[in-house]
């Protein structure tokens, strides 16, 4: 061994106080921080799987046989990719946060990927029950043009008048009528009064329908079936301000048909009795 | 200020004691010094005076992170995983870290290897330590060092874990691929080992 010996070279540097110890306090400040981190990975990753869960739960499955697309179209269209792929950042970084706590080192990556999993899941069922997932969504969608929130999704799955379906909230009702208005603020005088199979007192404002039929004239759309499209996850304070928003953007305020019309038609029945043939 | 009986004193209780008397770390310091300086040597081909350098590096930052250590841990375990990363961290710094170049492999440990084996074949050991020496040589960095902690060094899986801040389900797997890589390269020297 050489002169030097590292150890008096250490003790002297101690000594003379050139190097001094850390305070406990940052160690503990250092802790706080990481947990917060790690607290606030289970937070967000609980979110983006909440918003996983209501697209998915709002994806109209069931309504795949009036959707214009194929399975697999219909599937690109209700992917919420961005949510999924926030999600798995946010388990990265749950990853990178229990590697860096004291005993975090001794569990396995798919373990900590399970437990943050199951964490996520639980905390955003919670989340998705409470309506966040809705309020996220809504907000995502008034702040950033390109995304596409549940409400577009469904509007771009169904909303076609020329091929006789369109996707809204009803503003007004009436006995043989209904005024509906999509989310691209059309307004749509629904024609119902020979649709018998539909139980008449289950339609009322607010509530959300597919309707299927033929546009007639323009604003006007006769209904051969109405399927109840409600929002699963919905949180109540925004439905009920969106319809707020509705009713203040309609200013048209109809009646009936026959009002809307003026003069009725001849041809009116006939009409209404060719628009569902197709749909028969 | 002294204190009756030190070098009798646990580690946990040296590491007490120095937030009391810093003078009391030097204990701790004496009593790792030369195991240290041999494992550097093991796990990096770095000259004495350069393992010198590291050790004191090592045992100032063990000083500096003293608030830090966790009672639960071996304070041995947690000096190895400093010391190791200090190593690593040189060898970076330098921008290089030669293949074939490793330090000294404990000749104990080598005559443990040989007198272990059912050799079949006669063969000078002085030769057969230089095969395995070349074996090890060959090996990759992370499979050599963890060979030598577990070989050389004495630690159980545990104790590796803490030292590499690694699962012991990867410890034990590392441990395992790395034996059968020694196994192969020395297989490819004519030489067969049960370890």
């Amino acid at each position: 061994m050489t002169e030097k010996n590292p150890t008096q070279s250490a003790m002297d540097k101690i000594l003379q106080g050139e190097v001094k110890q850390i305070p406990r306090w940052h160690f503990v400040v250092k802790n706080i921080v990481l947990w917060s981190v790690g607290f606030l990975c289970i937070v967000a990753g609980a979110l983006t799987v909440s918003l996983v869960i209501f697209t998915f739960a709002n994806s109209a499955f069931v309504l795949r046989d009036i959707s214009k697309h194929n399975f697999f179209q219909h599937i690109m269209i209700v992917l919420p990719l961005l949510w999924i792929i926030i999600t798995i950042l946010f388990a990265a970084l749950f990853d990178i946060f229990v590697r860096h706590t004291k005993k975090g080192y001794k569990y396995s990556l798919w373990l900590i990927v399970l437990v943050n999993m199951f964490l996520s899941v639980i905390v955003g069922i919670m989340f998705y029950f409470f309506g966040i997932s809705h309020v996220v969504d809504d907000m995502m969608n008034t702040h950033f043009r390109s995304y596409h929130s549940v409400e577009k999704r469904q509007a771009q799955l169904f909303n076609n008048p020329g091929k006789g379906v369109i996707i809204g909230h009803v503003t007004k009702c009436g006995d043989e009528y209904f005024t509906l208005v999509t989310s691209d603020n059309t307004q749509w005088h629904v024609i119902r009064e020979h649709i018998t199979e539909f139980k008449q007192n289950k339609i009322s404002d607010g509530q959300r329908f597919v309707v299927i039929g033929k546009v007639i004239d323009q604003g006007v759309f006769v209904a051969c079936d109405i399927r109840m499209r409600g929002m699963s996850g919905s949180n109540r304070q925004l439905q009920r301000k969106r319809m707020e928003q509705v009713h203040e953007n309609n200013f048209v305020d109809v009646d009936s048909h026959k009002v809307r019309f003026g003069q009725i038609p001849q041809n009116m029945d006939v009409m209404i009795q060719e628009a569902c043939v197709h749909v028969q | 200020m002294t204190f009756d009986n030190i070098h009798d004193k646990t580690d946990k209780e040296l590491v007490k004691l120095t937030q009391k008397d810093p003078a009391v770390f030097g204990v701790l310091m004496t009593r790792y010094e030369n195991r240290m300086l041999v494992y550097i040597r093991r796990i990096s081909s770095v000259t004495t005076e350069e393992a010198e350098d590291i050790l004191q590096d090592s045992f100032l930052k063990a000083y500096k992170n003293l608030n830090s250590f966790d009672s639960s841990l071996s304070f041995s375990s947690w000096l190895y995983r400093i010391v190791h990363n200090e190593t690593i961290s040189a060898w970076r710094k330098n921008k290089s870290r030669p293949q074939g170049n490793m330090a000294q492999v404990d000749d104990e440990f080598l005559e443990r290897i040989v007198d272990s084996q059912d050799i079949v074949e006669e063969m000078d050991r002085e030769i057969l330590k230089k095969v395995m020496m070349g074996a090890m040589v060959d090996m990759d960095d992370k499979y050599r060092e963890i060979l030598i902690l577990k070989y050389i060094e004495d630690k159980n899986y545990d104790e590796i874990s803490d030292i590499l801040k690694k699962p012991a389900g990867t410890v034990a797997t590392h441990i395992s691929r790395a034996k059968k890589q020694f196994r192969d390269l020395c297989e490819k020297k004519d030489i067969n080992f049960l370890i």
